[in-house]
């Protein structure tokens, strides 16, 4: 069981409790105990509330961050308020990753979906101890790799899926993400999770609602059939 | 091809490759897993959803990767040309099919590289290791950009956008009109109503597997978001 890191948001960290939790997280997992102490002796939790901004894009980017507990949406705006979300990562993801390579700028927003406790970590401090560890680079190349699937995929989504397609994607997504078969969001959001207009995800969820694969209330979708709500998906 | 012959093909890529970087020892064990393939128009050189055990670097040539959806729609995610990689992802993932279909736009000849074999060269040095990074890190922040615009700008926008980026490139690409379709995933209908368009209005010229940009600032008026 991994131990709540919320216990550590006093100044005072425990090394080796932090070290524990990140031998789960596949990079951190590569590396030997010592290693692990070491990196674990530079970071720092930070605690954020539902709808806190992590980052924005184009801030200056000299940390990676780790998820303890909660989830964050990782998403692109646009200079007229609108955004497109490129992923939802919960705990045990590790986001801001691009910043380890190049002096580039963050490329998206980071936002918490709920309570969310991060671990940070330097790029210096971090880079240190891994340049060390054939294995843990490792871990991050296909790290990054991943991430560019995942960035394809997204393209691949917009492309190829019409609008009930990606709203019904969108909801499988975000309710695996909070591990409940309900999402807790706005027509507005969703509709920046899609990259769709309000009015197309409004008969978009009539639809489905209809079919009986979900129940629309304010703020609030529940999902009642995900296979119903999967079998949307065509490509 | 003598393993030789390969090493010198490979290092008359210096200019677009770090190749100095690698240490004699292994610029040679690279070599010794690495093949030249050559392929005509439209060949392709893997299909996604194979197996994947090698990654390429273009000799020569041009290389367009898609991704296709299950009715045979194409949507063209990156090009290649010269000194560049692609599959390169095989290094990484263990296992993982080809996640697109990667085609030869002209007639092409690649270096195909053993993923096992370069491992071992990657494990060694630092320098390369580095230089991967920043090329994942590059394809990330570029495929960002795409979502970016496939889902705040609308086809005419992408569609000038993406003339300009070619032409930028300074060189020209010969890409076809079902080409640029499925860069801006739209039609070769709409594509070549719009191209007709800009032509018209002086922004470009078209020309055979060809569009030159004549007045970038005016077709750069035309993204809107």
């Amino acid at each position: 069981m991994r131990p709540p890191l919320g216990a550590y948001r006093s100044e005072a960290v425990d090394a080796d409790a932090v070290a524990r939790v990140l031998t789960g997280v596949p990079i951190f997992g590569a590396l030997t105990d010592a290693e692990r102490k070491e990196v674990a002796a530079h970071i720092r939790p930070r605690h954020f509330a539902r709808d806190e901004v992590v980052f924005h894009r184009d801030d200056p980017a000299a940390h990676l961050y780790v998820i303890a507990s909660g989830s964050v949406k990782v998403s692109i705006p646009d200079e007229a308020g609108h955004e497109v979300v490129v992923a939802i990562e919960r705990d045990g993801a590790v986001f801001g990753e691009l910043a380890l390579f190049d002096d580039a700028p963050r490329s998206a927003t980071v936002t918490a979906l709920g309570e969310t406790q991060v671990v940070t970590i330097a790029r210096d401090d971090f880079l240190r101890v891994v340049e060390r560890s054939p294995r843990a680079i490792r871990e991050i190349l296909r790290l990054l790799a991943r991430t560019v699937r995942r960035a394809s995929g997204r393209i691949e989504d917009l492309v190829f899926l019409d609008v009930p397609g990606r709203v019904a994607k969108c909801l499988l997504d975000l309710a695996t993400a909070n591990e409940r078969n309900e999402v807790e969001l706005t027509q507005d959001d969703l509709a920046a999770f899609v990259g769709a207009t309000r009015v197309s995800v409004n008969r978009a969820l009539a639809d489905l609602e209809g079919l009986g694969a979900i129940a629309v209330a304010r703020r609030h979708i529940a999902i009642k059939e995900p296979t119903l709500l999967r079998k949307q998906i065509h490509y | 091809m003598k393993v030789e012959e390969l090493r010198k093909m490979a290092g008359t890529l210096a200019d677009v490759l770090p190749i100095e970087i690698l240490p004699e020892i292994d610029r040679q064990e690279l070599a010794g897993h690495m093949a030249l393939r050559q392929f005509k128009q439209g060949e392709v050189v893997y299909h996604q959803g194979d197996p994947a055990a090698h990654w390429f670097v273009v000799f020569e040539g041009l290389v367009k990767v898609l991704l296709l959806d299950e009715n045979g729609r194409e949507l063209l995610i990156s090009l290649h040309s010269r000194g560049e990689f692609f599959g390169e992802l095989v290094i990484f993932e263990e296992r993982v099919p080809r996640d697109g279909t990667a085609v030869c736009v002209i007639p092409t000849s690649v270096f195909q590289i053993d993923r096992d074999g370069s491992l071992a060269v990657l494990k060694r040095n630092e320098e390369v290791r580095r230089h991967m990074f920043e090329r994942l890190s590059r394809s990330i922040r570029k495929l960002e950009g795409q979502v970016e615009d496939f889902a705040f700008l609308d086809v005419t926008s992408r569609l000038a956008k993406y003339l300009v980026e070619v032409a930028r490139l300074g060189r020209p690409l010969p890409l076809t009109q079902d080409d640029l379709a499925a860069a801006v995933g739209s039609t070769r209908m709409t594509v070549n109503k719009l191209l007709a368009d800009f032509e018209r209005r002086g922004l470009i010229n078209v020309e055979r597997r060809n569009v030159r940009v004549i007045d970038e600032k005016s077709l750069l008026r035309e993204v809107r978001v």
